[in-house]
């Protein structure tokens, strides 16, 4: 018999009526869940209460939920779909705009030796992020998924709805155009 | 001749970084993985590349991350309660509210159109070598629910369509191959016309308020996709 997942037992609880199993879902999932949302929305705040809606459709789902596969994966569907309604959103382009770009650049210089090694390590930094922020969604979403969450090109298919080969392009695509602008700044 | 060279050694040239962004993820096979690894030792230009690889993605990883609100669960608490006492809140419905009346009139639309397609296929009747793509841009166009239809009527004629068109919907995609590696935006231009009037009434729509709006979803897109090679054909 296929083993189910820690976390869809403790939904499985939730729905047998452990409400505390749902505070540890919670626990265990709002953190990775709002950093890629951050970077998906590009907005903290916009971010954390789409955490917050993600989390509320998992409780009302409940009683319908059924383990077919990794919670993670079903939490993280939901949340590319809130995602994505937020992102089509007219009045929400505009906004998602604000994230600190700098502090990744500030985290990695911190490691560098030199002064001269620190500043550009942090520029590197903040190219990257730059170039994240314009690849498609969906490269985005899918390059984020696989490289930082750790999901399998499966788990991020079913994520994103699409087939596997399409994550493996979209994956491939987002990170040889980051590996791009990397190369250009080191020459 | 020149120029189908150029094309195929770039194919060629893609499908190489391709795999060697599968490796680095560790999502080839054994044998692959296994190969490709020799070609990376013995070229050092396809090392230098998985080490760039590997460089992006820890400068992803160092991303600094908000840190969850202190008070996010208590607030996420309130929001469930304020769910179960059925009090339907501007903030409960404030992103998809909008978004869920296009999704729903398209669904609707697509359905319908799904339905039609799929009996156009079983009577035989299409033109060409394929007939999905034939006939689809006539059929999904006069499938669409007519603008300005009264509102009152909306949810009825989507409950009679849905029920038609969802045991055929598998049979309609089966038909048109391809349709499902293709992934459409959308409605948005759906969503921005509809009036405060029919956005009331997709507030009603409990249904796609939560995990049914994933796979309507997922079928829209589907559609959308079959209404997009249509207007190519």
């Amino acid at each position: 018999m296929r083993e189910i997942d820690p976390d869809a037992q403790l939904m499985l609880a939730f729905q047998a009526g452990d409400v505390s199993a749902f505070e540890k879902l919670f626990e265990r999932w709002a953190q990775p869940l709002l950093r890629y949302l951050e970077r998906i929305v590009r907005d903290a705040a916009t971010a954390e209460e789409l955490v917050q809606e993600a989390f509320l459709r998992v409780h009302r789902a409940r009683a319908r939920y059924v383990p077919e596969a990794k919670f993670s994966t079903w939490l993280y569907r939901i949340a590319t779909n809130l995602a994505f309604n937020e992102l089509r959103r007219p009045r929400s382009r505009s906004h998602h705009a604000s994230i600190d770009d700098e502090t990744t650049g500030i985290q990695l210089a911190a490691r560098e030796s030199s002064p001269e090694a620190r500043a550009h390590a942090r520029l590197l930094g903040e190219e990257v992020e730059r170039e994240m922020a314009e690849l498609p969604e969906r490269q985005r979403m899918a390059l984020w998924l696989s490289a930082v969450e750790g999901l399998s090109y499966a788990e991020v298919a079913e994520a994103l709805e699409t087939s596997e080969k399409s994550v493996k392009s979209l994956v491939h695509r987002g990170r040889a155009r980051l590996a791009e602008r990397l190369q250009d700044l080191e020459v | 001749m020149q120029r189908d060279h150029d094309e195929r050694r770039r194919d060629a040239q893609t499908e190489l970084d391709e795999a060697l962004s599968a490796l680095h993820d560790a999502e080839l096979s054994e044998e692959q993985a296994a190969a490709l690894r020799a070609r990376v030792d013995a070229e050092p230009a396809l090392a230098r590349r998985l080490d760039r690889f590997d460089a992006v993605d820890r400068r992803l990883r160092a991303h600094a991350a908000p840190e969850v609100s202190g008070d996010l669960f208590a607030r996420l608490q309130r929001r469930i309660e304020k769910d179960r006492s059925g009090s339907h809140g501007s903030a409960r419905l404030r992103t998809p509210a909008r978004r869920l009346l296009g999704a729903r009139l398209g669904l609707a639309g697509g359905l319908a159109a799904a339905a039609a397609l799929t009996l156009y296929l079983a009577l035989g009747s299409g033109p060409g070598n394929d007939p999905a793509r034939e006939a689809m841009p006539g059929l999904v166009k006069s499938a669409i629910a007519p603008e300005g239809s009264p509102p009152s009527s909306a949810e009825t004629v989507v409950a009679e369509r849905e029920a038609v068109a969802r045991p055929l919907l598998p049979e309609a995609v089966a038909s048109a191959p391809g349709i499902a590696a293709l992934r459409v935006p959308a409605l948005d231009a759906e969503w921005a016309a509809a009036s405060d009037e029919e956005v009331a009434i997709a507030m009603q729509y409990q249904v796609l308020a939560d995990l049914e709006l994933i796979r309507d979803l997922e079928i829209l897109e589907l559609l959308a996709a079959l209404e997009e090679v249509g207007s190519r054909g």
